[in-house]
C-alpha cells in the first residue's frame, strides 16, 4: 500500500533521532526539543499521525474529522496543526484507545474546539478514580460495540474485555476496513512485549481477547493492520528507516500465537517443576524455538514475561 | 483422601532449602496449639496453629496464614489457601472447638488465598467476599474456590458470638477486591499481601508488583490508616511469613510475622510514596524515563530504609514505577 509523507524533517534525520531514542518519551527529554511529526496517509480519509515513536490514527470526511489518541498535550498541538493542513473540517470526535496517560493526554483542545471525546465505559471508570489533569473526561461512553459516523468514514469500537489494560478498544476504520490494536498488534510483525514486566497485562481475559479479535478480522475480511508505534528498521541497504505505518494483518494470528506460546510454557513449566520459589521459570528449561521468529527476540526477557503469566495461574488474575 | 496439590504448594514442598536465606524464628515464641511434621524450611514446619489470643487463632500453611475466630455461636474463618490446606483447617478447627465454622471471608480472590472452602461450604458456612471479588470469580472461575454468598461494595461486619469482622474497601489495591478486616472487640487488623509484621519496609517479594495497582496504593494505605487511628488499632496480624533484618546476623531473615505493630501501614505507605515521588522528581527533573530506575539505583535513593534492598530488585520495582507514572497504570 502506497504511503505518502509529509514529513517536518528529512526522513534520515527522523530515522535517526528515533534509533537514538527508542525509549518511550526518550526524544523529548534527550534532545530538549519536541519530537519530529509526520503525517501518513493509509488510505482515502484515514491516515496515521506519527509523533516520535508513536502513532494516533485519524479519519478524515468531507463533513469532519475522527482523531483517536491525541497522545500528549504536545503532540496534540501537532496534531491539529497537521490535521488543518490536510482540512478545513473541524475535529469531531476523539476516540480513546485505552486509558494510559501517554496515548490519551491533551485532547482538551480539541474538546475546547468542539469535538466530543468517547472511549469505552472502563477507561472513564479508570479516569474518575486516578484523574490527571492533563487527561479530558469522555463524554460518550460505551459498553461493547459502538460506531461513529462522519459523512462517508465510520470507525467502529469493539470491546472484548481486558488485555492490555482493562479498557483497550479495538478500531476498524471504514470503508476502507483497516483495523488497529494500539499497543498489543503492531507492524511490521508479531513482536515481544516492549515493556517484558508486564504489569498491565491481563492474562485472565488475554487468550479470550485475541480469540474475539481474530473471528472480527475474519468476519470483516481485514487485510490490513495499521501501527500504533513506530520502530527502527533496516532499510535493505544498509541503514535504517522507520518501520511502514501498515502491516499485513496476519500478525494478528502470530501475536496470539506468541501469546499461547507463552501460556503454553509457562504451563509445562509448572506441571515440571520447573518454576522456582521466586516464581520465575527456569530460563534453561524454555523451549526457545516458539520464540525465535518473533521480533525484539529476547532470551533473557522470557522468564520475565513469564513471570506474569506464573502470577496469573498461582493467583486467577 | 484425596488431596489435590496446588501448582503454588507443589512448588513450595519439593523446594529445596535455600541456604543462602537464613530462616528463623526471631520474635516472641509463637503459642502453637498444634503443627505438622513434615518440615517446610529452617524451623519451620508445613502448617501450624497458633493461638494469638484466647479466641483468635492464626492458621500458618507454607507462607500463608489466615485467621479464624472461636466464639461460643460459632467460628468465622478467613481466606481457606488452598484445597489442602483448607482441609487440613477444617479438621483442626475441630480440634480446638465443637462449633461449626458460620461465615468464611475472603481477603481478596486471587487463587492462593480463597481456593480450597469446600469443606466449610459442607459445613453450612456462609461465604463473604466483596462484590469485585465475587465478578473476578464468575470473569475466571476455578473450581476449588467457593464462590461468595454475601457480598458488599464499600463495608462489611461479620458479628458473631460477640465478636466481629469488620471489613472495609479502599479501591484497588493487590487485586481489585482486597480488604482488611478489624476484629473486634479485640481492635487488631489482619492484613493481606499489602503489608506484613514486623516491618512495611521489606522489599517486595514481587518487584515487579504485577498485581498491586501502583495508582491506588498510597489512597488504600491513606484509607487503611484513617481506620487505625479511629479505632486506636495498635496491632495487625500479617497474611505472610515475611523478611525482617536480624539484628544478630546483620541479614535480612524469613520470619514467621504473625503479628506486630500497626506502623507497618504507615511504613507500607511510605515506600510506595517515597519510589513514587522519587521517580516522578527524576522525570521532572528532566532525567528521560528509561535512565530513571539506574539513576535511582545508583543513588540509592531509599536503599537504607529498606530491609533487603537488593538494586536488581530496585531496578525492576523502578520500572515499573516509572511505567505508572508515565501511563498512570
Amino acid at each position: 500500500m502506497k504511503i505518502l509523507i509529509h514529513s517536518s524533517l528529512s526522513l534520515r534525520l527522523a530515522v535517526a533521532s528515533i534509533a537514538l531514542c527508542l525509549s518511550l518519551l526518550a526524544c523529548t527529554q534527550e534532545s530538549g526539543q519536541r519530537p519530529d511529526y509526520a503525517t501518513e496517509k493509509i488510505a482515502d480519509g484515514v491516515y496515521t499521525f506519527r509523533f516520535g515513536d508513536q502513532r494516533s490514527l485519524f479519519l478524515v470526511a468531507d463533513q469532519g474529522v475522527i482523531v483517536t489518541d491525541p497522545l500528549n498535550a504536545v503532540a496534540a498541538a501537532a496534531y491539529r496543526d497537521a490535521i488543518a493542513e490536510i482540512t478545513d473540517q473541524p475535529v469531531k470526535y476523539v476516540v480513546y484507545s485505552h486509558y494510559h496517560w501517554d496515548r490519551v493526554s491533551g485532547a482538551q483542545l480539541f474538546k475546547d474546539a468542539g469535538a466530543e471525546i468517547i472511549a469505552q465505559e472502563r477507561c472513564a471508570d479508570r479516569f474518575r478514580v486516578n484523574p490527571n489533569p492533563d487527561v479530558a473526561m469522555p463524554d460518550i461512553t460505551f459498553s461493547e460495540e459502538y460506531s461513529i459516523t462522519v459523512g462517508d468514514k465510520s470507525l467502529d469500537l469493539f470491546y472484548f474485555g481486558p488485555s492490555h489494560g482493562d479498557c483497550l478498544t479495538v478500531f476498524v476504520a471504514n470503508p476502507a476496513n483497516l483495523l488497529q490494536v494500539v499497543e498489543l498488534v503492531n507492524p511490521p510483525r508479531a513482536s515481544f512485549p516492549r515493556d517484558p514486566l508486564g504489569s498491565y497485562m491481563r492474562p485472565h481475559n488475554l487468550r479470550q481477547f485475541f480469540r474475539d479479535l481474530e473471528f472480527l478480522a475474519n468476519e470483516r475480511g481485514i487485510e490490513t493492520v495499521i501501527a500504533s508505534s513506530a520502530i527502527a528498521v533496516d532499510d535493505g541497504q544498509g541503514g535504517q528507516q522507520l518501520s511502514a505505518a501498515t502491516g499485513p494483518a496476519t500478525i494478528i494470528h502470530d501475536q496470539a500465537m506468541f501469546w499461547e506460546a507463552i501460556y503454553n510454557t509457562v504451563d509445562i513449566a509448572e506441571a515440571e517443576g520447573n518454576v522456582g520459589i521466586d516464581s520465575f521459570v527456569k530460563i534453561d528449561t524454555i523451549d526457545l524455538e516458539p520464540f525465535k521468529p518473533y521480533d525484539g527476540y529476547n532470551k533473557e526477557d522470557l522468564p520475565i514475561i513469564m513471570r506474569r503469566f506464573v502470577g496469573f495461574y498461582d493467583m486467577g488474575r | 483422601m484425596n488431596i489435590k496439590i496446588s501448582r503454588t504448594a507443589r512448588r513450595m514442598l519439593a523446594m529445596p532449602l535455600l541456604l543462602t536465606i537464613a530462616v528463623t524464628a526471631m520474635g516472641q515464641e509463637p503459642d502453637l496449639v498444634a503443627i505438622s511434621d513434615e518440615p517446610l524450611m529452617g524451623p519451620f514446619k508445613l502448617w501450624e496453629i497458633e493461638r494469638i489470643t484466647d479466641d483468635i487463632y492464626g492458621f500458618r500453611y507454607s507462607f500463608y496464614r489466615n485467621i479464624f475466630i472461636v466464639t461460643d455461636e460459632g467460628v468465622i474463618a478467613t481466606d481457606p489457601l488452598s484445597v489442602e490446606a483448607g482441609q487440613i483447617l477444617s479438621e483442626e478447627i475441630a480440634k480446638v472447638t465443637d462449633q461449626p465454622v458460620k461465615y468464611v471471608a475472603y481477603t481478596h480472590s486471587h487463587w492462593d488465598h480463597a481456593s480450597g472452602g469446600q469443606p466449610f461450604k459442607d459445613q453450612g458456612a456462609q461465604f463473604v467476599a466483596h462484590q469485585r471479588c465475587a465478578e473476578n470469580f464468575i470473569e475466571n472461575p476455578n473450581p476449588d474456590v467457593v464462590t461468595p454468598d454475601i457480598t458488599y461494595t464499600d463495608r462489611y461486619e461479620i458479628k458473631l458470638g460477640g465478636k466481629a469482622l469488620e471489613m472495609f474497601y479502599f479501591g484497588p489495591s493487590h487485586d481489585n477486591c482486597l480488604v482488611g478486616m478489624v476484629i473486634k472487640p479485640d481492635n487488631m487488623l489482619f492484613l493481606a499481601d499489602v503489608a506484613n509484621p514486623p516491618t512495611g519496609w521489606m522489599m517486595f517479594y514481587n518487584p515487579a508488583v504485577s498485581e498491586d495497582r501502583v495508582w491506588n496504593m498510597v489512597r488504600f494505605f491513606d484509607g487503611y490508616q484513617g481506620v487505625i487511628d479511629e479505632y486506636g488499632i495498635e496491632t495487625v496480624i500479617g497474611g505472610h511469613m515475611t523478611g525482617a533484618f536480624d539484628p544478630e546476623t546483620g541479614r535480612p531473615a524469613i520470619v514467621r510475622g504473625t503479628t506486630g505493630s500497626a506502623s507497618v501501614v504507615a511504613e507500607r505507605r511510605a515506600f510506595w510514596s517515597g519510589v513514587i515521588e522519587a521517580t516522578k522528581a527524576e522525570i521532572a527533573a528532566g532525567t528521560p524515563p528509561a535512565d530513571v530506575p539506574d539513576k535511582l539505583v545508583a543513588e540509592r535513593v531509599l536503599a537504607d530504609q529498606i530491609t533487603g534492598y537488593d538494586p536488581e530488585k530496585m531496578r525492576i520495582f523502578l520500572q515499573r514505577i516509572t511505567t505508572y507514572v508515565q501511563t498512570g497504570e
